[in-house]
């Protein structure tokens, strides 16, 4: 189709781009970090928890909660893919079925993040206070409550992708009209 | 399809090609060669309409129905 650039699409483009490649590195720092303490620093963080008074299962929950953080961020990452696939087919012809799978996907992921959360937060609020001493600084207090933000994202994502599938089964209709 | 499209006789007949009435009717070449090579799935009645104006004709005499 010849059309002008979409400056906001093409810069989109960049933006999922990196994205994507920050997901994978924090994926591979996620990884690390629990065959760490799994492994060389096994000793270190159960003493650190023991000098933090925290309670037994501590460090198993600060294990399960990186593992949840490993799952958000490979949803995030796949997010990020299947948007930038249907960035892609701006340009030529975004109303296919593939693109409402797309979005019914998306929607799938925000609702495994939603998951994810309701799992973390609680997790988090009971055992964050004790594993600050071996995060460098990083915050683990987490917030209160859990953010119904991905859960408003994933229903809104389901209805587009359901009007996305019905447009583009009337266009499939329109083809061949002349 | 059991429905034919006759636009090559009508033409034929009336001495004309498909670029001048693709003109005529301001459709593109492509779409009335679709419409007349019998590929095209629809034609509304705003096409079949135009066609009939400049050609001088009923859509029965561009459309036929044959059987399977």
């Amino acid at each position: 189709m010849n059309r002008q650039k979409d400056w906001l699409l093409e810069v989109a483009n960049v933006i999922l781009i990196f994205a994507e490649i920050a997901f994978v590195f924090a994926l591979i720092g996620v990884v690390i970090g629990v065959i760490g303490m799994c492994t060389f620093a096994h000793g270190k963080v159960l003493a650190d928890l023991a000098a933090a008074g925290a309670p037994n299962g501590t460090y198993w929950a600060v294990i399960a909660v990186l593992v949840l953080v490993w799952v958000m961020l490979s949803l995030s990452m796949l997010f990020v893919r299947q948007l930038r696939a249907i960035v892609g087919t701006v340009d030529d012809d975004p109303f296919l079925p593939d693109n409402a799978v797309r979005l019914a996907r998306l929607g799938w992921y925000a609702l495994g993040t939603q998951l994810c959360e309701f799992v973390g937060q609680p997790l988090v609020a009971a055992y964050g206070k004790y594993a600050g001493s071996f995060t460098w600084g990083l915050s683990t207090s987490g917030g209160q409550h859990v953010s119904l933000a991905p859960l408003g994202l994933a229903v809104t994502l389901f209805i587009l992708a359901r009007v996305f599938r019905h447009g583009a089964a009337m266009r499939a209709d329109l083809e061949g009209t002349v | 399809m059991p429905v034919i499209v006759k636009l090559d006789d009508l033409l034929h007949d009336r001495r004309m090609t498909l670029t001048e009435l693709a003109e005529r009717v301001d459709l593109t070449l492509a779409n009335l060669s679709i419409l007349k090579t019998g590929k095209a799935k629809a034609i509304r009645f705003s096409t079949l309409e135009a066609i009939c104006r400049e050609l001088g004709c009923q859509p029965g005499d561009l459309l036929g129905y044959q059987g399977e």
